[in-house]
């Protein structure tokens, strides 16, 4: 980035004009995907506004009454503010590091590989991603069940250990909804790793492996640091999400028990559970905002720690 | 090299099908519309009933342009039977004499309520239409609903009505005096306190019923404990009872006021005071006696997770029993899978507030011609061959009779189904032949279950949570936290009630409580209840 600026800087600026039909078959590429995005992003932001007012089918968005804050109210109501904001958000910076450590350790792992057993792999490793959270949640029952479980009739017996009643013990789901997230979505994340890895000049490890540089060493001073932006990227658009939850994954695996939600109660789930109840669109709404609102400043301010850091990589 | 092609081809072919999908939803092809419609069961009901509609429609406009036109909408399990337009046809036969025309506008279940919102904001017009899963008093304040006494609309056009339904269940759908809605002909009490059980099990440990009980055996909860225990001594390796994620409502003398737990009539409402449930000595003794069952083993562990139905545990051998609600028929259909089944009752049968003001039909003002849909209903609730067709279709092709005078549907006859909808939730049930299986007496049965039933005091009240939303968000969700483990007796309520009423008051239970209190008094005077 820094290089293209100060190249800029030297050759004169041509007039926007012209610079604009050099780059007009890019700016046609990009056509599509900004209506896309216009649509899709853009265009719905107008009705942010329902999260103020009281809804009403009849008079529409434009014409139901304003109320203000009124509607953001509950999510405030009892301590449970704090407790799902809290999970949330210790949830997401625990998937941020372990799925980025384990995808890049089995991106590096896949790049060594070569040959039809890559290909195999990279699918097995990808199959969780495209499973529904319903049928995961069913996949951790059969393993968890109290009285039919793997673990508690095969696993545990084995280190004669007695049964664990899983669905109530809240100790144990941190460790749980951990493990089946970094199950879930290593594969999905590994692959842009891997294109990453893919992208480096084969020559660097050529004059690496004739200067007598081991495998761990080229891993170590070539793939790792080359890897870097890639990983700041997508670890600022992870924190972008980090007040989003995956609902399926809070929801379906701990099976929604009541005895858990200490530990398995986001914000996503949360406003489900609510909400289902009462129906009310303007709650709903409100928090989306809200999840939008401090969404949108985690990212400024993890952008501005980078900006610090590594000014390079920053993104905007 | 090769690894960087093959990603390449991945990476383009993603892309390419991204754009295919964005270009086909774009031009909005027919093809893409009905994919995208059957990926969904709603998705594709609703189709179904667009297509029945239009289907209909062009119907309407080749015939006689002196009949009106009615829209009856109700909601079936699986949404528009494939016969609907044949059964609507024989269904006009009837109804040309009176100079009307119907149409029938069936969607599923899930999908009902959404395609009613739609309907209903957007103005289409809708002459009848059933109120299951609506919700009442939002379309009432909208405005949404028909008047049905306003200028003596159903005097005038709905003479056979009042006679069908009965003047008190009439009067316990009023909504603030005024008539918006009329219930079906239907079991409206519940016997409470019941618990249905496998009979081979019962022979098992050598019971027998006493010679003068009826199809559901009234005992105490004492007898009722000796059994299960021998149950549990007879078979230790079998569930012996599945809670219902309902057990308040089947299990207690609670009523729920307004549809929920949160402040109720206590002792089968027969006093107008709200109370806090989660206070009381009922649900206590209830969470009591679903823990001491389970700390038996009577509960499966896994009973808060598994949600498989009863029947199905039944019918696999994997249960012996569970909660249920009793009426006339219950035995019959709680023996329905292949399992015969015996029913046990220790409490009341029971009205609740709102048991009869539930799935009711209505007039929406979207409607063409209020006094067209009043006579259509007048129709509904009196002539036994419009509601014959309207339940199980036509005769000798969608049923049979039998010798005892009961209907023998082709699904029951084990065949295909072309045609039924649900018979509970039309309007002149009564009218209707009974199912075969049951007693040729079932619909006497029923009215006189209804008429012998304890009623809550507080029948015909409706509630209206408006002012309170944010607190019934908040106690709802402190509700969810403990009600399994306290109703399915995983968790000891001489510790966990306290802490979950506490939790729930610090929500602002105590203001719903207080909102209900209020909205409770002011009905009951206008009702002149006492």
């Amino acid at each position: 980035m820094s290089r293209l600026e100060a190249s800029a800087g030297k050759v004169p600026q041509k007039p926007l004009g012209k610079r604009m039909k050099r780059f007009l078959p890019i700016y046609l590429i990009m056509l599509p995907g900004l209506i896309y995005l216009f649509i899709n992003n853009y265009m719905p932001l107008p009705g942010l506004m329902v999260a103020f007012k009281q809804y009403n089918i009849k008079k529409g968005i434009y014409g139901s009454p304003f109320v203000g804050m009124k509607n953001f109210q509950y999510l405030f109501q009892t301590g449970d503010a704090l407790l799902i904001t809290r999970n949330t958000i210790l949830y997401n910076l625990a998937f941020i590091v372990v799925n980025t450590f384990m995808a890049i350790l089995v991106a590096i792992v896949l790049s060594e590989l070569t040959g039809k057993i890559k290909n195999f792999y990279q699918s097995a490793i990808l199959l969780p991603n495209l499973i529904s959270s319903v049928i995961i949640g069913y996949l951790a029952f059969a393993f968890l069940s109290v009285e039919n479980g793997f673990l508690n009739n095969t696993i545990l017996p084995l280190f004669g250990q007695s049964k664990v009643d899983w669905y109530s013990e809240t100790k144990y789901w941190p460790f749980i909804l951990i493990f089946v997230s970094a199950w879930k979505s290593v594969g999905y994340n590994c692959i842009i790793y891997l294109s990453a890895i893919m992208g480096i000049d084969k020559s660097i490890y050529e004059s690496a492996s004739i200067d007598g540089a081991s495998k761990m060493q080229q891993i170590r001073y070539i793939t790792l640091p080359l890897l870097k932006p890639t990983v700041i990227m997508l670890t600022l658009m992870a924190i972008g999400r980090i007040f989003y939850s995956d609902f399926g994954l809070f929801y379906q695996v701990p099976m929604n028990q009541g005895a858990l939600y200490s530990v398995t109660n986001t914000i996503d789930t949360y406003v489900y559970r609510g909400l289902i109840q009462v129906g009310n669109i303007s709650m709903s709404a409100a928090a989306g905002v809200y999840q939008s609102v401090v969404g949108f400043i985690l990212v400024l301010v993890a952008n501005l720690f980078v900006r610090k850091l590594d000014p390079d990589n920053a993104l905007v | 090299m090769k690894a960087k092609k093959s990603l390449a081809v991945l990476l383009s072919a993603a892309i390419a099908a991204g754009m295919m999908g964005c270009g086909s939803a774009a031009t909005g092809s027919s093809d893409a519309g009905t994919t995208a419609a059957a990926g969904t069961a709603a998705g594709s009901a609703a189709t179904s009933a667009a297509g029945d509609a239009a289907q209909s429609e062009s119907t309407a406009a080749a015939s006689n342009g002196e009949l009106k036109h009615v829209v009856m909408s109700f909601p079936t399990f699986t949404g528009a039977p494939q016969d609907t337009q044949m059964v609507q046809d024989a269904m006009n036969e009837i109804l040309k004499d009176k100079g009307i025309e119907i149409e029938l506008l069936i969607s599923d279940l899930s999908s009902y309520k959404q395609n009613m919102t739609l309907a209903l904001s957007s103005g289409e017009q809708i002459d009848v239409m059933n109120l299951i899963t609506q919700d009442p008093a939002t379309l009432i304040s909208q405005g949404s609903l028909t008047d049905l006494e306003a200028d003596s609309l159903m005097d005038t056009y709905g003479p056979g009505i009042k006679d069908a339904i009965g003047q008190n269940y009439i009067d316990a759908c009023r909504v603030n005096e005024k008539l918006y809605s009329l219930p079906g002909q239907h079991d409206y009490a519940q016997g409470r306190g019941c618990i249905a059980i496998g009979t081979e099990y019962l022979d098992g440990i050598g019971y027998k019923a006493p010679a003068d009980a009826g199809e559901i055996i009234h005992i105490t909860e004492d007898e009722l404990n000796d059994i299960l225990a021998q149950l549990h001594t007879k078979y230790p390796d079998m569930e012996l009872i599945r809670p219902a994620s309902n057990g308040v409502s089947q299990y207690t003398s609670i009523d729920q006021l307004g549809g929920n737990m949160f402040g109720v009539l206590l002792n089968y409402g027969s006093d107008l005071k709200v109370e806090d449930p989660f206070a009381s000595d009922d649900y206590k003794q209830f969470c009591e006696l679903m823990y001491g069952w389970n700390q038996k083993g009577y509960i499966s562990a896994d009973a808060k997770t598994d949600t498989t139905s009863v029947g199905v545990l039944e019918a696999q051998k994997a249960l012996i029993g569970y909660q249920t609600g009793g009426k006339p028929g219950s035995k019959v259909q709680e023996s329905s899978l292949g399992v015969p089944m015996t029913i046990f009752q220790t409490k009341e049968d029971f009205i609740s507030s709102s048991a009869v003001a539930s799935f009711t039909w209505a007039i929406p003002t979207t409607t063409g011609d209020a006094a067209a849909a009043m006579t259509l209903l007048n129709e509904l609730y009196t002539n036994a061959d419009l509601e014959n067709l309207l339940v199980y279709g036509i005769k000798d092709k969608h049923y049979t009779l039998q010798d005892d005078g009961t209907a023998l549907t082709t699904s029951a006859a084990g065949g295909t189904s072309t045609y039924g909808t649900l018979g509970w939730m039309a309007p002149g049930q009564f009218l209707t032949y009974v199912p075969t299986g049951n007693d040729p007496d079932l619909w006497t049965q029923t009215k006189t279950f209804n008429e012998n039933s304890t009623k809550s005091k507080a029948s015909g009240f409706t509630f209206d949570g408006t002012g309170v939303t944010n607190e019934i968000a908040a106690v709802q969700a402190v509700y969810d936290e403990y009600k399994t483990g306290l109703e399915y007796g995983f968790l000891d309520p001489a510790t966990a009630l306290p802490e979950m009423d506490k939790k729930m008051i610090a929500a602002g239970l105590q203001k719903i409580i207080d909102a209900k209190q209020q909205q409770l008094d002011t009905w009951a005077t206008a009702a002149g209840v006492k």
